[in-house]
């Protein structure tokens, strides 16, 4: 008992005196006595430090001449272990950079030292240079923003119901493309537009070599929000999806998930030199659709190669580009679409769901494509195999578990079934979009000035997408697609299409009367039931004719009794 | 001119300048219900014609409103009385029966009581249900990408054009019976010559 005591004393004695030591010896010496010499020093500032702090072998006045170098480590032990990773750790010590007795003072910057770098083997180095820091590329990057600034003249503005018609202030791709369409026709010399890159890296982890460019370029880039300010009379602040700005660029890795790679073509195949793909190099295996394209205008005019419109190295089929993608690639050299378009009713909302080759390429088959979404902050996000099987159990084969008789094709009925289930699961968070995509192109795009401006032949239910439906839906390990047999949009609840604005296909025909007419009590109720919206036109009519009738009885009556 | 003066010249212009729009308003509407009716030929122009004169149809509505608040017609014109609701069945025995055996109009119309409880019925429902109906329901229709989370609270696109084509058909009927009922006066063109000159007989 009593040693136990003595070992306690003792422990509470010795950290007492280490608590208390480095105290009692720095507080002996003061700043201000130090600064009795080092006059130089007297408006020193680094934190809230004294010099004995960093001097800490100084224990009384006057000190040895000969001291030890003060270790930044103690303190910047985090920092020191990411510059030990650095290029610079070899040549710059701390103080090469930090002016440690005066740390605000930045002492250098890249440019300092790095002068006249050259950096011609970096690809449209201008653009790179300007927007970005040195530290975004040479750094180690972990995630970024995009600022864009438009200045436009002070005293005009570009109204906010044209930027961002669906007022979710964020801007679409589309709504970009419009935004670029009104600055170069209306603000041609008259605005500046910047784009900045901001990254999160650090100063201290300068790499050997710069990080590769698929850290930026691909489709998982580090940027994750852009935001656009626009500067005029009334400024406006809008957000966007940094991949608008940023082109994607092949990697070896993302490379064996394209449909070129997992056909197993290598890089040389078709890279035989240092020289630009051209044409004769698809042809090798696209023969039979550059028959077709050889003739059109574009190829005749040289306009574009196959690689102007196509990326080899893209991650996703052609079948699996949604409509923004796909429009993107006409968009690179058609600009001006929407402003081309303004005989279009609702320009920008038929864009949502058209993609050019809809009209432009006639003989491309279209289809209705149905894809599913969440909701999340008023943005929709297409939904994952992940979603799905937190909606429906681990593992779910999602095509089996909508297609219940198994024929390989999905009913009305057994569709309708699925949206139900799922509208039950996710609420109202769950969007079903529907756009008319190609999904058999016909490489003729010459078609232009196309005098069938007629709204019917989409809205009516002869449009010939109706022939090719098919649903998008996103399985373990990739989308596909299936087709959907014999459906209109109106056959399904209309609390489903709330996002739908595809109207037109609920035209009434006499065959409607003649049906709901002939068939049996029981069965006409069904018939009536299958009408949906054209109930409204089918009493309408029904009405109308009774009306009439009742007239001329009521004329014919007149003329009799002369009145 | 002989009779009573009824309809007074703002009205007698915005009741023809309005026929005008409704005219134009369903010929255009049936062919964009419809687009196999071919009646004006290029579709661009028919979607433009019912957009603007679909405007036109609202202000027209704004004037008529505001013309009778202010001149105090509304409620004395328009407002089912108890007295109105007793006089429904005269009125249409009158027109289904009576009219043909030569017996006289119940009602007889009067500088403060310008309607009978029938076109009482039919006026206040088409000027204050339907018409504001189909204006709201064509004005979300104009900018279908401006107004689309209030369409989408209506239930969608679909819901929204179920609403404004059942409308149609209502002014339709009503137009039809309505214009049937102008050939009921004295004459057959009392009537339509009451709302030209503003003398009923």
């Amino acid at each position: 008992m009593v040693l136990c005591d003595s070992i306690g004393v003792m422990n509470i004695f010795i950290l007492f005196f280490l608590i208390l030591f480095p105290i009692l010896s720095h507080s002996t010496i003061p700043t201000e006595d130090c600064l009795g010499c080092h006059e130089k020093f007297t408006t020193f500032k680094h934190g809230n430090n004294k010099c004995i702090q960093c001097h800490s072998d100084i224990t009384s006045l006057p000190h040895d001449e000969k001291l030890k170098k003060p270790s930044c480590n103690n303190c910047h032990k985090q920092t020191s272990d990411i510059y030990e990773g650095s290029i610079h750790k070899k040549n710059l010590s701390c103080k090469d950079c930090h002016d440690v007795h005066f740390i605000e003072r930045q002492k250098k910057y890249c440019i300092d030292c790095h002068v006249g770098v050259s950096h011609d083997s970096l690809p449209s180095k201008e653009k790179h240079l300007q927007g970005m820091e040195c530290l975004a590329c040479h750094g180690k990057t972990t995630k970024g923003n995009m600022l864009i600034n438009i200045q436009i003249d002070q005293k005009t503005s570009i109204s906010r119901d044209i930027l961002d018609p669906d007022k979710n202030r964020f801007l679409s791709r589309i709504e970009w493309d419009n935004l670029q369409t009104i600055l170069l026709n209306k603000y041609k010399g008259k605005h500046q537009q910047k784009k900045h890159y901001v990254v999160i890296s650090n100063a201290h982890s300068i790499m050997k070599k710069p990080v590769s460019c698929n850290v930026c370029h691909n489709e998982k880039g580090i940027f994750q929000h852009a935001k656009i300010t626009i500067s005029g009379v009334s400024p406006s602040v809008f957000s966007a999806d940094p991949k608008i700005f940023i082109p994607e660029l092949p990697s070896i890795e993302d490379y064996k998930h394209t449909i070129h790679g997992k056909k197993g073509i290598e890089c040389f195949d078709c890279h035989v030199s240092q020289e630009r793909i051209s044409d004769s190099t698809c042809i090798t295996c696209h023969d039979e659709l550059y028959g077709v394209y050889k003739n059109t205008v574009h190829s005749k005019k040289g306009a574009a190669l196959c690689t102007d419109c196509h990326n080899p190295h893209y991650t996703k089929a052609y079948k699996e580009l949604g409509v923004p993608d796909r429009l993107g690639i006409c968009v690179r050299c058609h600009k001006d679409y929407i402003e081309m378009h303004k005989w279009l009713p609702n320009t920008v909302l038929h864009f949502n769901y058209l993609e050019c080759s809809t009209c432009h390429s006639p003989d491309s088959t279209k289809s209705m494509v149905l894809s599913l979404a969440l909701r999340e902050n008023g943005v929709r996000l297409p939904i994952k195999y992940s979603d799905l099987e937190k909606a429906f159990g681990k593992g779910i084969n999602v095509k089996d578990f909508i297609d219940k008789d198994a024929d390989g094709t999905i009913r009305s009925e057994e569709l309708a079934h699925f949206f139900l289930e799922l509208t039950k699961i996710f609420g109202k968070d769950i969007a079903i979009i529907s756009s008319i995509v190609v999904t058999k192109v016909h490489h003729n795009y010459s078609e232009k000035n196309t005098k069938s401006k007629v709204c019917a032949t989409c809205h009516s239910e002869e449009a010939p997408f109706y022939e090719s439906f098919f649903i998008s839906i996103p399985e373990k390990e990739e989308s596909i697609y299936i087709p959907v047999k014999g459906s209109v949009i109106s056959a399904f609840p209309s609390s489903i299409f709330i996002d739908m604005c595809l109207l037109g296909e609920e035209k009434i025909k006499a065959a409607d009367f003649t049906r709901v007419f002939k068939a049996g009590r029981k069965d006409r109720s069904q018939i009536i039931d299958e009408l949906g919206f054209k109930l409204i036109d089918f009493i309408g009519i029904i009405l109308a004719l009774l009306i009439f009738s009742g007239i001329i009885i009521h004329i014919i009556l007149r003329v009799v009794v002369k009145r | 001119m002989s009779g009573i003066y009824l309809h007074p010249l703002p009205i007698r212009i915005w009741h023809w300048t309005n026929a005008f729009i409704v005219f134009v308003l369903i010929i255009t509407g049936i062919q964009l219900r419809t687009p196999s009716i071919n009646i004006i030929q290029d579709y661009r122009t028919v979607v433009l014609l019912h957009k603007y004169f679909g405007f036109a149809m609202t202000a027209s509505f704004l004037f008529w409103f505001f013309y009778y608040i202010i001149t105090g017609g509304l409620i004395k014109y328009y407002l089912l009385r108890l007295k109105d609701i007793k006089g429904m069945p005269p009125q249409v025995f009158y027109y289904v029966f009576f009219i043909f055996n030569g017996k006289k109009n119940p009602f007889s119309p009067s500088t403060d009581n310008k309607f009978n409880p029938m076109q009482k019925l039919a006026y206040s429902s088409v000027m204050f249900v339907f018409t504001p109906l189909i204006i709201i329901t064509g004005i979300l229709f104009s900018d279908i990408t401006y107004f689309f989370s209030l369409i989408k609270t209506i239930g969608g696109l679909r819901i929204l054009d179920a609403i404004h084509v059942a409308t149609a058909y209502i002014f339709v009927l009503y137009l039809v019976v309505h214009i049937y009922m102008a050939t009921l006066g004295e004459k057959p063109h009392s009537h339509v010559k009451g709302m030209i000159t503003g003398y009923e007989e």
